[in-house]
């Protein structure tokens, strides 16, 4: 690991979950400061023609945790929404890992899905099926915190 | 193509940095001091004013000053409770940033002004008229730039020819957002079109 980095191993380096599914893993540092602390986020971010959205499901904090070191972490998946791409809009996960008041951060994608493999309808449905799946997202993901977030 | 593999997509749009023509991001933040941190930046839709707002916010933040945004579009006007919140925020010395100053009507205008003035320290606009507050900038546009960032975005993907992105910016009357958005429905649909 360099100097000055940040990373997330997940266990057995899977990168796609069913929802609802513990995923576990360690995330590691070598940093050049001391943080106050670091934070693991477990986001989804929207991607595609229009504004970007985002929102955090679970963010596990990480006090007073040294310029070195790695801790172990668990974790439990949301139902949902699935990992997603139309021709409108992606629906993509992360986990990222950040320093709690800085710049430096690490970001790793997930899939969220049934089949564990990301829902996809370019081809499979027109722009007003695609828009109305867009609609219904967004519904859903009013039961998640909405906030800014650094991408 | 998904949404996500799409070189148009809004998330990489908006990640374009304001490409300087003339005064650079230093010299624009010497000239809003030598304003009194007071000043627009004008321009038309699409032209660049919010990436450049987004930078120079990032220039003031660096340089030690606190600063307040305030984004209003047709959709989200100014709330009466947005105004109150950050009202009772402001310190002398901050300085407040809003984005889509002439969509306010001009009692609001005049109100808004008139508060931040007393109770901060400057306030940068952007705007599509000249009238509201000294000009900063005047953002502009042109088929070169367009195909300079277009070309940017498509690293990798089969580039448009600057014949059809002539056409494109010609047919927004130079809007790059809007000419970003038919750039992405043509790669959306994989249109062979794309590369004649």
């Amino acid at each position: 690991m360099k100097m000055g980095s940040l990373d997330i191993k997940l266990s057995d380096n899977r990168t796609a979950f069913k929802p609802c599914e513990k995923i576990s893993g360690r995330a590691e540092w070598q940093l050049e400061n001391n943080p106050e602390a670091l934070e693991l986020s477990l986001f989804w971010q929207t991607e595609g023609k229009g504004t970007k959205d985002s929102g955090i499901a679970e963010t596990i904090r990480f006090d007073n945790p040294g310029s070195v070191g790695s801790r172990i972490f668990s974790l439990r998946l949301p139902s949902g929404p699935y990992s997603f791409s139309g021709k409108l809009i992606s629906i993509i996960w992360n986990l990222e890992l950040a320093e709690a008041k800085g710049k430096d951060a690490i970001q790793k994608s997930i899939i969220i899905s049934p089949t564990e493999k990301e829902i996809v309808c370019t081809d499979l449905i027109s722009d007003s099926e695609e828009e109305g799946h867009k609609n219904s997202f967004l519904k859903f993901t009013g039961k998640f915190k909405f906030s800014s977030h650094r991408f | 193509m998904k949404a996500r593999d799409n070189p148009f997509s809004a998330g990489r749009t908006e990640s374009l940095s304001y490409r300087h023509n003339g005064m650079s991001k230093n010299g624009l933040l010497l000239k809003f001091r030598q304003l009194d941190y007071k000043a627009a930046i004008i321009g038309p839709k699409g032209s660049g004013k919010t990436t450049l707002l987004e930078e120079l916010k990032r220039g003031l933040e660096d340089n030690g000053f606190i600063i307040h945004c305030v984004f209003v579009n047709d959709e989200k006007p100014l709330s009466k409770d947005a105004r109150k919140n950050l009202f009772a925020r402001l310190k002398k010395g901050d300085i407040v940033i809003l984005d889509g100053a002439d969509l306010l009507s001009k009692q609001e205008w005049r109100r808004f002004k008139s508060k931040i003035v007393k109770c901060a320290g400057g306030l940068l606009i952007t705007s599509h008229r000249q009238d509201l507050l000294a000009t900063l900038i005047e953002c502009s546009t042109s088929p070169e730039l367009f195909s300079e960032l277009a070309s940017h975005l498509a690293v990798g993907e089969s580039h448009p020819s600057e014949e059809l992105l002539n056409k494109i910016y010609a047919e927004h009357k130079g809007n790059i957002r809007n000419c970003f958005r038919h750039l992405y429905d043509m790669y959306a649909d994989k249109q062979p079109a794309v590369n004649k």
